[in-house]
């Protein structure tokens, strides 16, 4: 019975390190591109207005930093998402200068490409030092009214909204971090 | 996404149950189904990250859609063809793109990646639209379906305006245009305002090339909740850490209890702390009416210097019961009327307890607009009485009266706010009831123990405050709400407070922020004064 119990701990200790390596980074020609497996942000109020058949853009912010403060690079992008509701895929448009979009997805291709399409240029980069990766996004509020739910009252997600939100209806954003990286040891394609 | 995890769930039941077949295994059963369900869905599954479509694939075929391709110059055409037979590369169809966009100026060009034939192959397309068609922000993928009919919801249709039906109908067997959807949606909000509120659906047609645009409208709640007092969690630098919050329970659409804890030295002249409990319903048999019950116990400590100035209004406890009644004349305009009974337990000459109780009445005007070039306004406005008087039993004979207005315009990111209070009491009041000016809200850069440690019967105070932001006006928890949000911003403060017969000196302060009314903000604030200039730090949020 101990045996079982240690192996569990193991195992369960195992499985949490695997899960907290959430975001990895790799170097693409002359662009640091990330990857986040488990980030899904077409989720919630985001995903029914999508479903719902309206355009849901989000921002993306990439920053590379030396420690908390130190910011070697930064690099922002915007997507128009929509949900295709006969085909019950979503299409994604990278906004800007290059515009391109990319259509018939499941939502986790289409949060994938989202990821992918945010880069870094690695010369921006030194070789040798050690940096930390962080990927926030944030939906913004569609141009019509919108329905918000919530009891005006003290929650922990009403919370966490509050501290981090630059209107009450940029209700989805989120961030990741990975570190610390060096340019040299990461995987190249 | 919900079929991918539908069978990666499936898989790792699956494997499980496999293995809980098998006699002797069913602990390791459990420790594989527990690994399984740890361990992310992309270490089980596999998934490809972009299914059916492989950004990293050999180009199967790349060609130009939305224009004659004869329309496009030779050399371009060529560089297209020659991404065929490649492993697709985002810099070069970058660069396509913006050749593309330098010979057809007036049309906007997008990258599409579809999917090839087999699983290592991707087709490119270069999209070519017109530039004054839908925008890249609005740009979706529903605008390619025809519109087969418009729908309304809540609403008799024939009661809108012939207009607004006549542009419903140019929405039908036109491809879907979205910005025109959402002016439609802001006209019809706008002619039904304030009592109702518009979302827009699109559901699926009665074939694969149709879609359905189905506006709903919805009724506005008249009575908004009100958490009592106030929320927020505030730091001032001279007056410390405060803090009210309540946390709410609803039971069903429109009422709810709460049930809150304060320790707050912002909001009064007294810091009180302890807890609140309340009941709410928006909805009384009618939209009209509302009802709310408070209770809040506090134990009350104070400044030396208020001790020092009135030790014998001093109280060590507070417990107080509002019962209210709200009627709304339309949900802009509503009348508040109850009583307020609050029990003091008095602390000179020696401790005895002695009845605070009320009328209170207050009458609330809100309202937020935008107009058509996008300018937006918000007007709020409250009238406030409290009068305590022998009917009620009450020790303290006073009426207190005080109005506030406030009105904000917004342009583009740039926003302006002005704020007025007034107020007066007459005879003896309880100290909560009394005024003060410097804290986080009024007089942001002054102490409030500094200017008036006993609070006034007289109060007027102005605020001019300009910023970086945006208003959103919009429906919260189906009630109109309106936020003002500031980025940057820097205001101005003047106001006065003391009592009647003695002198009353108008204070000003400046300072700047960022942040929010109704959120996380940090502001320094700078008393005008001719001796030290001491600044004031506050932060914060409320709720």
């Amino acid at each position: 019975m101990r045996k079982l119990a240690t192996t569990l701990v193991l195992l369960i200790s195992l499985a949490t390190m695997l899960r907290g390596q959430s975001l990895s980074a790799r170097v693409d020609g002359d662009q640091l591109r990330i990857a986040a497996a488990r980030l899904h942000f077409l989720t919630g109020e985001a995903l029914s207005r999508l479903r719902d058949g309206a355009t849901v853009k989000y921002e993306f912010q990439l920053t590379a930093k030396t420690d908390r403060n130190g910011v070697l690079a930064r690099s922002q992008q915007e997507f128009a998402i929509s949900y295709d509701l006969w085909e019950e895929k979503f299409a994604v448009t990278k906004l800007g200068s290059s515009p391109r979009s990319v259509s018939h997805l499941s939502a986790a291709a289409a949060e994938a490409w989202c990821v992918d399409n945010v880069t870094i240029p690695v010369g921006a980069l030194n070789t040798n030092q050690q940096f930390w990766i962080r990927l926030e996004y944030r939906a913004q509020e569609s141009g019509a009214s919108t329905e918000q739910s919530d009891n005006s009252g003290f929650t922990l997600t009403g919370l966490i909204d509050i501290f981090s939100r630059r209107t009450r209806s940029e209700q989805l954003h989120g961030s990741e971090e990975v570190g610390p990286l060096r340019l040299e040891s990461l995987k190249r394609k | 996404m919900g079929a991918d995890h539908v069978s990666c769930k499936s898989i790792t039941y699956a494997l499980a149950a496999q293995l809980h077949n098998v006699a002797g295994m069913r602990a390791v059963s459990y420790l594989v189904f527990i690994i399984l369900l740890l361990l992310p869905p992309s270490h089980v599954c596999a998934e490809t990250p972009q299914a059916g479509i492989n950004a990293r694939g050999i180009v199967e075929s790349a060609e130009i859609s939305g224009i004659d391709e004869n329309e496009i110059s030779e050399n371009i055409r060529e560089a297209v063809r020659k991404l065929a037979g490649k492993p697709f590369d985002q810099q070069s169809a970058d660069d396509v793109v913006a050749r593309i966009q330098e010979d057809k100026p007036e049309f906007t060009v997008t990258t599409r990646l579809l999917a090839g034939d087999e699983s290592d192959r991707v087709k490119v397309v270069f999209f070519l639209e017109k530039s004054d068609s839908e925008s890249g922000e609005e740009r979706n993928i529903n605008s390619r379906y025809i519109v087969e009919r418009v729908e309304i919801e809540g609403f008799e249709e024939s009661k809108l305006s012939l207009s607004i039906r006549d542009d419903l109908k140019t929405l039908i067997g036109e491809k879907l245009d979205q910005q025109k959807a959402d002016e439609i949606q802001h006209r019809i909000e706008d002619e039904l305002k304030p009592k109702h509120y518009v979302t827009r659906r699109v559901v699926k047609g009665s074939d694969r090339q149709h879609i359905v645009v189905v506006f709903e409208i919805k009724n506005v709640r008249w009575i908004p909740f009100m958490a009592q007092p106030p929320q927020h969690i505030l730091y001032h630098s001279k007056q410390n850490f405060s803090a009210v919050v309540t946390a709410p329970i609803p039971v069903g659409e429109g009422t709810r209890f709460l049930f809150g804890l304060s320790d707050d030295q912002d909001l009064l002249i007294e810091r009180f702390a302890g807890f609140q409990l309340g009941f709410e319903t928006t909805k009384l048999a009618t939209n009209r009416l509302g009802l709310a019950l408070r209770y809040s116990r506090y134990h009350e400590r104070w400044q030396p210097s208020t001790v020092a100035a009135g030790a014998t209004s001093i109280y060590r406890e507070r417990n107080t019961f509002d019962p209210t009644i709200t009627f709304a004349f339309d949900p802009r305009l509503r009348l508040t009327a109850g009583i307020s009974t609050s029990e003091l337990q008095m602390q000179y000459p020696v401790i005895h307890r002695t009845n605070a109780n009320a009328a209170v009445a207050s009458l609330t005007f809100d309202n937020a607009w935008r107009q058509s070039g996008g300018d937006k306004h918000s007007v709020r406005a409250t009238y406030d009485l409290r009068a305590g008087n022998h009917s009620l039993d009450s020790d303290f004979i006073y009426t207190r009266q005080s109005a506030f207005g406030e009105y904000v315009y917004g342009h583009g990111k740039q926003q302006l706010l002005l704020s007025v209070l007034a107020g007066r009491i007459t005879g003896n009041a309880p100290l909560f009831e009394r005024f003060s000016l410097g804290d986080t809200r009024t007089l942001r850069g002054w102490n409030k123990f500094d200017i008036a440690p006993l609070g006034g019967n007289r109060v007027v105070h102005a605020t001019i405050q300009y910023g970086i932001g945006g208003m959103h006006i919009g429906i919260r928890n189906g009630g109109r709400h309106t936020s003002v949000d500031f980025d940057f911003h820097v205001f101005y403060d003047v106001g006065a407070v003391g009592d009647s017969g003695s002198p009353i000196q108008a204070r000003h302060s400046v300072g700047f922020g960022i942040g929010p009314a109704d959120g996380f903000f940090i502001g320094l604030g700078f008393p005008i004064r001719s001796n030290r200039v001491e600044p004031v730090f506050m932060t914060g949020f409320r709720f």
